[in-house]
């Protein structure tokens, strides 16, 4: 899953929200798409092809939900879980973590570049094929861990812990790993040099 | 249009299936393996492989083109080669758009690496094959043609609305903002051409 349809606001050149004909900036009434939204989790087991860009998220619990063809660029995550949720396809470039849980969560194929994450975890996770380019991550945690060929490229990464990591083929080109700590990790298997 | 991934574990190459929606009919971007799990997508999607779309042509996908034939019958291919003798394909290397599948697809030609190259614009997404991944360029033939290639590359992204979702061949999808933003290739373009032209002018002096 995956469409997109542009906002239909005059010169408007983001995607409109969910089922919507409006982007998070134009809409009218966006109380309604957090509604509808908070709805589909409890009733729903995946959630597809949703453009979610732009909006923000205090304390909401996302677990145990497959997420597929979901777009959370831009938007605002503080105490939120993805706990035992599985997202495929999905993108959240430019995205604020803060305080958020991927502990026993699935990724595979997500966009993370550009995000911001502050103090998150991902344990015993599935973070597959994940794009973290460009990403900034402070007292972040990655313990136990599956990372394989996941791509921190101009990443910084500050104070953040891979304890009993896999990270074969995980590409740390041109990225700050200053105050990064591998402990337990098969370190020598990441990619750190573009050939 | 619905877009679905499909990750060839041997391979570890993406391909995608592009349909329209509510249509049965169904594109196939780079099969690189055709195995049953990717099958079983089809058949849990109710959809009919009638067209491929190849960024590069190759043994393995040409392999994976003719099994496909088997299987679904007429299947018309788009790629880029030029001399289709050997290859029963429509060449959209010099198109500006064509449509299959009720869809609208735009080939963009990128020299500087294989003479075929192209990638795929649909909608707001690109389907890039291995010309570019989140980050990395891919590896051209020489220097030339590598300082070549990413400079095409940039000159294109640049004209493409950044928001646009990026699906490579291999590894995980990215933007056209993203790839401005956090290429390596892009950033060292200066510093690559800099070094070929150096090259290129002690080779000048020393003949
Ligand atoms: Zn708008």
């Amino acid at each position: 899953m995956f469409s997109r349809h542009l906002c239909t606001h005059s010169g408007c050149n983001a995607f409109s929200l969910g089922s919507d004909s409006y982007c998070a900036v134009h809409h009218p009434d966006l109380s309604r798409v957090y509604q509808e939204l908070e709805n589909e989790v409890a009733t729903s087991g995946v959630i597809t092809n949703k453009n979610l860009t732009g909006l923000g998220f205090k304390n909401k619990s996302l677990r145990a939900r497959r997420w597929i063809g979901c777009d959370f660029s831009n938007g605002n995550f503080e105490g939120c879980t993805f706990d035992e949720s599985s997202l495929l396809l999905c993108t959240f470039e430019g995205a604020t973590f803060v305080s958020c849980t991927f502990d026993v969560c699935e990724t595979m194929e997500i966009s993370f570049s550009g995000a911001n994450f502050k103090d998150c975890t991902f344990r015993d996770s599935k973070i597959i094929l994940t794009n973290f380019n460009g990403a900034i991550l402070q007292d972040c945690q990655f313990i136990g861990t599956d990372l394989m060929y996941s791509r921190f490229i101009y990443a910084y990464l500050s104070r953040t812990l891979f304890e009993d990591c896999n990270l074969k083929a995980v590409h740390f080109i041109e990225s700050n790993l200053g105050n990064a700590s591998f402990r337990f990790s098969n370190k020598e298997e990441a990619i750190y040099d573009a050939v | 249009m619905e877009i679905h991934s499909y990750f060839s574990t041997n391979y570890l190459q993406n391909t995608y299936i592009i349909n329209k929606k509510d249509r049965q009919e169904t594109i196939i971007l780079d099969p690189f393996e055709i195995e049953a799990p990717l099958f079983e997508l089809l058949e849990n999607l109710e959809l009919e492989v009638t067209s491929v779309l190849l960024t590069h042509v190759d043994k393995q996908k040409w392999s994976s083109v003719q099994s496909l034939k088997r299987i679904y019958g007429t299947i018309e291919v788009y790629g880029g080669i030029d001399d289709d003798r050997k290859h029963d394909l429509v060449s959209v290397k010099e198109l500006d758009f064509f449509e299959t599948c009720g869809i609208s697809v735009q080939p963009i030609f990128i020299p500087g690496h294989h003479s075929d190259s192209l990638m795929f614009r649909m909608d707001q997404f690109l389907f890039s094959g291995s010309l570019i991944g989140a980050g990395l360029i891919d590896k051209a033939d020489e220097s030339f043609g590598r300082a070549l290639l990413i400079q095409c590359l940039q000159e294109t992204f640049e004209e493409l609305p950044k928001q646009t979702i990026l699906f490579p061949s291999s590894g995980p999808p990215s933007s056209v903002g993203a790839e401005l933003k956090t290429n390596y290739s892009f950033r060292h373009q200066e510093r690559l051409t800099a070094r070929i032209s150096a090259k290129l002018f002690s080779e000048e002096i020393s003949r």
